[in-house]
């Protein structure tokens, strides 16, 4: 009876440890993260490098497999689409500002606001994108 | 025995859930994840928001456990190092040009573009070795 016992407290041990490894190894494998260098934004999963694509589209194909990244990712989306606007509108105030013979001010200051919350916008959209990698990166171990 | 099999195999079994269930918790509670804001990062751990700190000295504190972690994060500290002498160098050089109405407006604003530029390339590559620095902790929490 006591090796019997001893043998099932082995086997438990053994099994918290594969666990432990099993779970290690899909990290290592699945997981991604992300990363800035010369060429532009990537992401890196199994120590290789991707591009991300137009509004992180081939990231996107990535975290379909968690559906909390998928509504942090529609998020991302949302304020990056809001930024872009923002960015277009403010280079066109900008060039109205400056062009023509009179520098216009109102544009100008307009255009400062613009850019402004363009930056809060990009800022809240590339948080979204970062909280959506996490999300994808805790459900690939479930 | 039989009994006593069915019951053997019931633990072994529960053992199993509870230790997958247990690592995810681990990893939830555990992991952390970067935030942009306009006054410096931040870094999410268990729900809560926390300042990376200056040159990201309370983070680093985290990061103490996993030497995996530390190396990434010291390559982050040298990058930051040397954006920050770029930023520093360059508002001085341009505050020193400002300062001399000799020099023509658009020297100024060119110096001050470049040395924004450089100071902010840096910066992001410094926040890209944060950031795997962050993906080798949560990693080793797993070990």
């Amino acid at each position: 009876m006591k090796s019997f016992f001893v043998i099932i407290v082995c086997l438990i041990f053994s099994i918290l440890s594969s666990a432990q490894e099993s779970k290690l190894k899909k990290y290592q494998a699945n997981s991604i993260y992300l990363q800035q260098s010369f060429e532009g934004s990537r992401y890196i999963k199994e120590g290789q490098k991707y591009k991300l694509g137009f509004m992180s589209s081939k990231l996107k194909q990535e975290l379909q497999i968690s559906p909390n990244a998928v509504v942090e990712f529609k998020k991302y989306q949302t304020n990056r689409w809001i930024s872009i606007g923002l960015y277009v509108a403010s280079s066109a105030l900008l060039i109205h500002s400056i062009s023509g013979e009179e520098f216009k001010t109102t544009s100008f200051w307009l255009s400062v606001g613009t850019a402004t919350t363009f930056g809060l916008f990009n800022i809240h959209a590339l948080n979204k994108r970062e909280k959506a990698v996490w999300y994808y990166n805790q459900d690939i171990l479930r | 025995m039989k009994l006593s099999l069915f019951i053997s195999l019931f633990i072994i079994s529960s053992f199993s859930l509870y230790s997958q269930g247990a690592i995810s918790e681990q990893y939830k509670d555990n992991s952390i994840y970067l935030q942009r804001s306009l006054f410096g990062h931040k870094y999410v751990k268990g729900g809560q928001i926390y300042k990376v700190g200056f040159m990201g000295n309370k983070l680093k504190k985290e990061m103490q456990v996993n030497p995996n972690a530390v190396v990434a994060f010291k390559k982050y500290r040298t990058n930051q190092v040397v954006a920050a002498s770029i930023a520093v160098v360059g508002s001085a050089l341009v505050i020193w040009r400002f300062s001399d109405q000799e020099y023509e407006d658009l020297s100024i604003f060119s110096s001050a573009l470049i040395t924004v530029g450089w100071a902010g390339i840096l910066t992001e590559l410094a926040y890209s070795r944060l950031q795997k620095s962050i993906w080798r902790y949560n990693q080793d929490l797993l070990r």
